[in-house]
């Protein structure tokens, strides 16, 4: 309930400052385009599974995000553990 | 440092990987046993049906084990339009609901058997697997998936599994109705726009002597069922065969029980020489019941055509309303004004869309509970929209079932009803103080004269010429066999008592019940096991308690002693329960200052969402579309491999330049030799993939650490 009534509060304040914004939207053509496009490539995926096992596929996945963004996931890591003082790192 | 550095993150890789909701994995098989022991099962359950499954045809294959009961172990292969649903009731046990599926099972000694597919229900012992709505697969970590390997040697024989178990239908359809045909093979394809129109309405198609079908003429006997005439035509058909004996000449104790869209239901003469069943198929839209319940937990049952509403009961769950749940346990007649009726209903008890089907309603009479006590009531509600069934129903009463059913033994149920004028009350159950020993007895003798008309020969039927021409009587229960238990019923000519009781082989089509009509006395003697039952237990005055008093002795004494030391330590250990439960309570209710539950989560969400998508307009778009993209890798499903090329027009047009279509190429990979290769392609894939991980993660080490 107290973290409730904090996100309420901070939700209300934040809709009262974008009620001074009206940005209009995307035409809805390039949404519904962008939309069919999204759909041809997911409905597709699971032709993935004649290549690639598809639980390899969903353990492969993250992995490789992680492995590839590893060295920004390892600074930050570090940044923050740097700010720990009893584990003393430099 | 470095290698403090890098145990720390490999600590922070392992909590990742914790972390890491790896659930989705969970229904990967990978032992080859388990796969070859499925493969099996549905084999069998091919060969023995002369159907013509692979595994491809199932949505999903689960297995469900009975540790105690002589259910040991059952496969369901759920069919693409399977149904399922579970519920939670109380110590971590599931009740779980199927329909459309095939389901194969082993007994203890690895013979095999099918499941008599009634309704569906099943029931799951802790721990309890089902954890989410979106249930899907099939439990690797349950209690069953032990032994697999002595389970799956079955004894691959029809005949044997036939001759030991009593039933034969596997399948079940929602808008099939019982189709024995050929060795019991249903047709679950068959509705029932394809049934013939109706002829001439007979009695005689009621009185048909079963034991004179054969296979044939049980098909065609069936197909004639719904030919009735004028406005009537069948809304639900049951059939349930105890056993057919391979197809021979002999068939018997077949239940059929019809109703027809006017509200009539009938049952054929053989109304006692089942033990079980009212199932429910599809219902066409011409006449719809359905419960539901309001705020307060109060039941409803409505005709949707003519909009009448009846309230048949005060109320609905034994637990919650047990003050407002009032049906007493004795023989007295009822009548229709101590039922409640209301002739409209407003809209919100009709649910959102308004569209109720397949109702199923009915009292619970565990023995337990009904001596000198309540029924209850289960219902089901399918919205046909939304597609979803419902149960509602009390942990106490699911778990005497549960304990009876664990044991192999049977529970029973028994209700009444009268469709023209819609009402329920209980039928005086009453029951022995034995928990196990299979017996189990309904005072239906008010019900017999105002619902059931006795012939001059003894039979009981519902005969349409009468008054009661859209009333029934039935008695049901549910068994879970052990393989040599059957379980037969009786009418008692003195008590008008039905009685259950166990006979250790199948019955055969030479048993007889006793009828009495209460008026003229006139009695047909039964010829099977009723000499077996003391008649002096069925009387009702040397029942208190459902415990019979008559013949006390010192093992009586006893008994009573230690049911009664029995009963202290239960109290304690509900207590106990209690006491941890309410611990648990106090905890949960601190978190929740803390914590918000799951629903202010989901709409603080769709809340932002929507408004920043209002007042930010393009400027948000684009982290919605991202998190559409997230949300649809998450639902990425790999059932089959498939291409879909969706419709393309030319803009501005109608013209359609290529009309959708699919390519799947999963029939390719049914052939063997190239399954057999893809297999290998993927295990290749699979190791090559693993290198690049291994290999990216020695860079890592090299670039990242050695800086």
């Amino acid at each position: 309930m107290i973290i409730e009534g904090l996100l309420n509060i901070v939700k209300m304040i934040l809709f009262a400052i974008l009620s001074v914004f009206n940005l209009p939207s995307l035409p809805q053509g390039l949404l519904d385009s962008l939309n069919t496009f999204l759909d041809l490539i997911f409905d597709n995926l699971s032709l993935i599974g004649l290549f690639i096992r598809p639980t390899t596929f969903n353990i492969i996945v993250p992995v490789a995000l992680v492995l590839m963004n590893f060295e920004h996931i390892y600074n930050i890591s570090m940044w923050i553990l740097r700010k720990i003082p009893f584990l003393n790192i430099k | 440092m470095k290698i403090k550095n890098k145990l720390i993150i490999l600590f922070l890789f392992i909590l990742f990987f914790i972390l890491f909701d790896t659930s989705s994995f969970a229904f990967e098989i990978d032992d080859t046993n388990v796969w070859n022991c499925i493969q099996e099962a549905l084999d069998y359950g091919n060969s023995c049906y002369d159907l013509n499954y692979s595994l491809t045809d199932f949505q999903d294959i689960f297995v469900v084990g009975n540790e105690e009961g002589g259910l040991f172990y059952t496969f369901y292969f759920l069919l693409p339009n399977y149904e399922l649903s579970y519920f939670f009731t109380g110590n971590s046990q599931c009740e779980v609901f199927l329909k459309n599926y095939l389901s194969v099972g082993y007994n203890r000694d690895n013979s095999v058997f099918l499941e008599p597919s009634t309704y569906g229900e099943y029931t799951a012992y802790k721990p309890c697997y089902y954890s989410d709505a979106n249930f899907t697969g099939y439990f690797p970590n349950s209690s069953v998936d032990k032994n697999w390997k002595n389970i799956c040697s079955p004894q691959i024989d029809c005949e044997y599994a036939n001759t030991k178990r009593p039933y034969g239908h596997v399948l079940y359809s929602t808008v099939s109705l019982w189709y024995a045909g050929e060795c019991g093979i249903e047709n679950p394809n068959l509705d029932f726009t394809s049934i013939p129109k109706p002829s001439i309405p007979t009695e005689d198609l009621f009185k048909v002597h079963l034991k004179d079908l054969n296979c044939e003429v049980w098909r065609n006997f069936t197909i004639q069922y719904p030919s009735f005439s004028g406005e009537k035509y069948l809304l639900y058909l049951d059939t349930f065969r105890r056993d057919y004996s391979n197809c021979t000449n002999e068939v018997e104790a077949v239940f059929k029980l019809i109703v027809f869209s006017d509200g009539a239901l009938a049952i054929p003469e053989d109304l006692h020489s089942f033990n079980s069943i009212f199932s429910q198929y599809s219902v066409p839209q011409k006449y719809m019941l359905a419960f539901t319940k309001n705020e307060n937990g109060y039941c409803f049952l409505y005709n949707k055509d003519s909009e009448k509403i009846y309230v048949p009961f005060n109320a609905y769950s034994y637990n919650i309303f047990e003050s407002k749940l009032s049906f007493p346990s004795t023989s007295s007649k009822y009548e229709i004004s101590q039922f409640e009726y209301v002739s409209n209903v407003p809209q919100n008890y009709l649910g959102d869309s308004g569209n109720y089907k397949d109702i199923y309603g009915d009292f619970v009479c565990d023995k337990d509970m009904f001596v000198g006590s309540n029924c209850n009531i289960i219902s089901f509600v399918d919205n046909e929209e939304e597609d979803i069934l419902s149960r509602f129903v009390s942990t106490q009463i699911l778990d005497r079932l549960h304990r009876n059913t664990s044991y192999g033994n049977t529970y029973k149920y028994c209700y009444a009803y009268d469709y023209n004028d819609i009402y329920y009350r209980n039928s005086s159950c009453y029951g022995s103080n034995e928990v196990f020993n299979n017996e189990f007895w309904a005072d239906y003798r008010d019900l017999h004269k105002h619902i059931v008309e006795t012939k001059e020969d003894g039979s009981v039927v519902v005969i349409p010429e009468t008054n009661y021409v859209d009333s029934g009587f039935v008695v049901s229960g549910s068994e879970v066999y052990d393989k040599n238990e059957n379980v037969s019923s009786v009418v008692d000519v003195d008590s008008s008592l039905i009685v259950f009781f166990p006979v250790l082989q199948t019955p055969t089509n030479t048993d007889s019940f006793l009828f009495e009509d209460t008026d003229t006395g006139e009695k047909k003697e039964n010829t099977g096991s009723i000499s077996n039952i003391d008649k002096d237990v069925l009387s009702k005055d040397n029942v208190i308690d459902g415990e019979d008093t008559s013949s006390w002795g010192i093992l009586d004494f006893l008994k009573g002693l230690f049911k009664g030391l029995s009963n202290i330590f239960s109290f304690l250990k509900n207590a106990l329960f209690s006491i941890i439960e309410g611990i648990f309570n106090i905890g949960e209710k601190i978190l929740s200052l803390f914590i918000p539950d799951s629903d202010f989560w989901s709409s603080f969400s769709s809340d932002m969402n929507s408004y920043l998508n209002e007042h930010l307009g393009l400027v948000f778009q684009p982290f919605e579309i991202l998190g559409g993209v997230l949300n649809r890798y998450n639902n990425i499903e790999f059932i089959e491999p498939k291409l879909v090329i969706p419709e393309i027009k030319v803009p501005l047009t109608e013209y359609i330049l290529l009309e959708s279509r699919e390519v799947n190429f999963s029939q390719v990979l049914e052939i063997e030799i190239i399954g057999y290769l893809h297999n290998i392609y993927l295990c290749c894939i699979d190791v090559y993939l693993l290198f690049l991980v291994l290999n990216r993660i020695r860079k890592i080490e090299e670039e990242v650490f050695n800086k």
